[in-house]
């Protein structure tokens, strides 16, 4: 307990009366010095049990809204402060002491004050963390004071939550389709190419439909059973990866953007296709057009050089144009209307696919991916494995470069981030969220249908969860 | 950071502050029946510094002013020191523990108050003694319930090991 400066000037006062009627031998001074004395210990009794009282029933409760976050990442710090105290209660305040690894915006550390008659209150700040590692809260200090001002006591509460923090690296990533998770790694792949021979791989019971040519007759005498011997093409096949880099990538919290997460899958595919010695291209693209190519090749230096690549891109920082233009252009040469891919109905569509195909190449506004991969060299078009690493936010573009994709390479494999999954917001409506990935998936299938394509999502597995767990409320709420 | 002391005007819409401005009021009547002039002017100066929130001040300007007097008489003297405690009574009344607080002014203030009168007056001890062993007293109190408070809140512990190890 500490007197305050008014406390102390009334003991002064008190001193001054006990000092005057000794010089003065007035015992009248010395009564007042008496009453005075007598009313500040009376005072400082029932501020003492009114402490005690405030110290029971007071209530303080610090949060985080996440346990687990990335440095650079901003949270959301709660102080909440409830009394439940019987009629009024002694004035305090609650003033919370944030981690030294954190940083809040505001000058002044988050407090709460409470008056005489209110119950409760709650403060809520933005705290950016800086420094890896697990932070306790220390405890929060509240201070009671006298309301006739004579009297604070200050005393700590209990630690609050302990935060994660981590660094901005990307943890596991989500592969695979319909919210299910890619069982087979991820740059793993059926030899389909134009050469190699065939390696044995495993003996398995024959099965109806087996051809009679792969079984293994040791191994059925051996184990009184019919068993076939399954066969692996071995293959070199030209392996191209194709990523986008435009600024609607860099969606995401900081560390797990959209192009972090496709990043890792091609780079995944970089060192899988230089394990194995498969010759590796690459097709980087932004908003500008092509920013990097490389036909594939099967050396160590075009390996490094490619990983390279992979790991330097940022997303770019240009926005798209806003979308004034009108959709309907003319064509100079045929004077025909060309409608633009995204007003194109679906005939428009598969003509003009043809067209795409047998005539001269054509490119399209504010398509730059369509455009670099239809420009590319025959290398890049034409590879056994393209691998297109892309998100959602342009759907009709995408629909293009897969077709074009598809008609000259042996297989195509998409991977694609959905947008959805990236929003910050995104727990925020999870029926909405939800409703959006299911758009996304039915449009990843559509890509999937296309012959010799594949299509997977990519993203983080704690939000495609989310996501999912969206689709088990829609499901609870109809059952319901 | 400002050093000055913060004073407000104190509301008079409350029962605590009516009755002490009865107090202060009665202090001042109490004052004014001494005699002379002057005290009465001290009398409305003593109403004027309870209504600027002064209660201390109030109460020592009070003794001072009855002594600068002279002697009053007993009944002068009670209506003075009575309405002086209403004043002190209803700050304590006016806290949010008002009725514990108010309770512990009245068992405390006119006992040990009563007991230094008796002193000074029955006793014959010099009112030196009687000051100085009033205040030494209500310190030790005070400095105890400080102790009290801390180990009550746990901001010390009441079975603190010894710092230093004797071998």
């Amino acid at each position: 307990m500490r007197g305050t400066r008014r406390f102390w000037l009334a003991v002064a006062a008190t001193a001054s009366l006990g000092l005057g009627s000794a010089v003065l031998d007035a015992p009248l001074l010395t009564l007042g010095a008496a009453g005075l004395a007598e009313w500040l210990l009376a005072t400082q009794l029932a501020f003492v049990r009114a402490v005690s009282e405030v110290e029971r029933t007071l209530t303080v409760k610090q949060s985080f809204d996440r346990t687990r976050v990335r440095t650079g990442v901003e949270t959301d710090y709660t102080l909440t402060v409830s009394i439940d105290a019987v009629g009024e209660h002694l004035p305090l305040s609650v003033e919370a002491t944030v981690p030294i690894a954190a940083q809040v915006a505001s000058e002044t550390p988050p407090m709460v004050a409470l008056d005489q008659s209110t119950r409760s209150s709650t403060v809520t700040v933005p705290v950016t963390w800086r420094t890896v590692g697990e932070h306790t809260v220390p405890p929060a200090t509240v201070t009671v004071r006298d309301s006739s001002g004579l009297f604070a006591q200050s005393f700590p509460t209990e630690p609050g939550p302990t935060v994660a923090v981590e660094s901005p690296s990307l943890g596991p990533v989500h592969v695979g389709q319909s919210g299910k998770q890619l069982l087979r790694g991820v740059g793993e792949h059926e030899a389909r190419g134009r050469m190699g021979g065939l390696s044995a791989e495993e003996i398995r019971k024959y099965v109806p439909g087996d051809a009679l040519k792969y079984v293994d007759w040791k191994a059925t005498a051996r184990l009184n059973e019919a068993h076939v011997r399954n066969y692996e093409a071995e293959s070199n096949r030209d392996v191209v990866l194709v990523v986008d880099h435009r600024h609607t990538m860099g969606d995401g919290p900081p560390g797990e953007t959209k192009l972090a997460h496709l990043k890792a899958v091609a780079t995944a595919f970089q060192e899988r296709a230089e394990a194995i010695q498969d010759p590796l291209g690459y097709l980087t693209v932004d908003e500008t057009g092509v920013t990097g190519s490389m036909a594939p090749v099967a050396r160590a230096d075009a390996y490094e050089s490619c990983r390279h690549r992979i790991t330097d891109l940022t997303p770019s920082s240009k926005r798209p144009a806003a979308a004034s233009e009108p959709i309907v252009q003319t064509d100079a040469i045929t004077g025909a209307l060309r409608p633009s891919a995204s007003t194109q109905s679906p005939i428009e569509r598969t003509l003009l696919a043809y067209r795409d195909a047998t005539g001269p190449r054509r490119h399209l506004p504010d398509q730059p991916l369509y455009n670099g991969l239809q420009s590319a060299h025959r290398g890049i078009r034409q590879a056994d494995l393209l691998v297109i690493c892309t998100d959602d936010s342009n759907p009709s573009e995408l629909r293009n470069t897969v077709g074009v994709a598809s008609r000259n390479a042996t297989e195509v494999v998409v991977f694609i981030t959905p947008s959805v999954a990236f929003e910050s917001a995104l727990l925020a409506n999870l029926d909405d969220a939800y409703s959006r990935y299911q758009a996304f998936d039915s449009f990843r299938r559509e890509l999937s249908r296309i012959r010799g394509v594949t299509a997977y999502e990519v993203g983080s597995p704690d939000q495609i969860a989310a996501l999912l767990a969206g689709s088990e409320q829609t499901e609870q709420g109809g059952h319901a | 950071m400002s050093n000055r002391v913060p004073t407000t005007v104190r509301s008079l819409g409350t029962g605590p502050a009516l009755l002490g401005l009865l107090g202060v009021a009665a202090a001042a009547g109490g004052l004014a029946q001494t005699g002379p002039m002057w005290v009465s002017v001290g009398g409305l100066a003593l109403i004027a510094l309870y209504l600027v929130d002064s209660p201390v001040v109030t109460v020592v300007f009070a003794h001072v002013a009855l002594v600068a007097a002279g002697t009053p008489s007993p009944f002068t003297l009670l209506v003075v020191e009575g309405g002086l405690f209403f004043v002190l009574f209803s700050t304590a009344l006016a806290t949010p523990n008002g009725w514990t607080t108010g309770f512990l002014t009245t068992a405390i203030v006119p006992a040990l108050a009563g007991l230094a009168w008796l002193s000074l007056t029955r006793f014959r001890l010099s009112p030196l003694v009687v000051g100085a062993t009033l205040l030494a007293g209500v310190a030790v109190a005070s400095y105890l319930l400080h102790r009290y408070l801390l180990v009550d809140l746990d901001v010390v512990t009441g079975d603190e090991s010894p710092d230093r190890d004797f071998t």
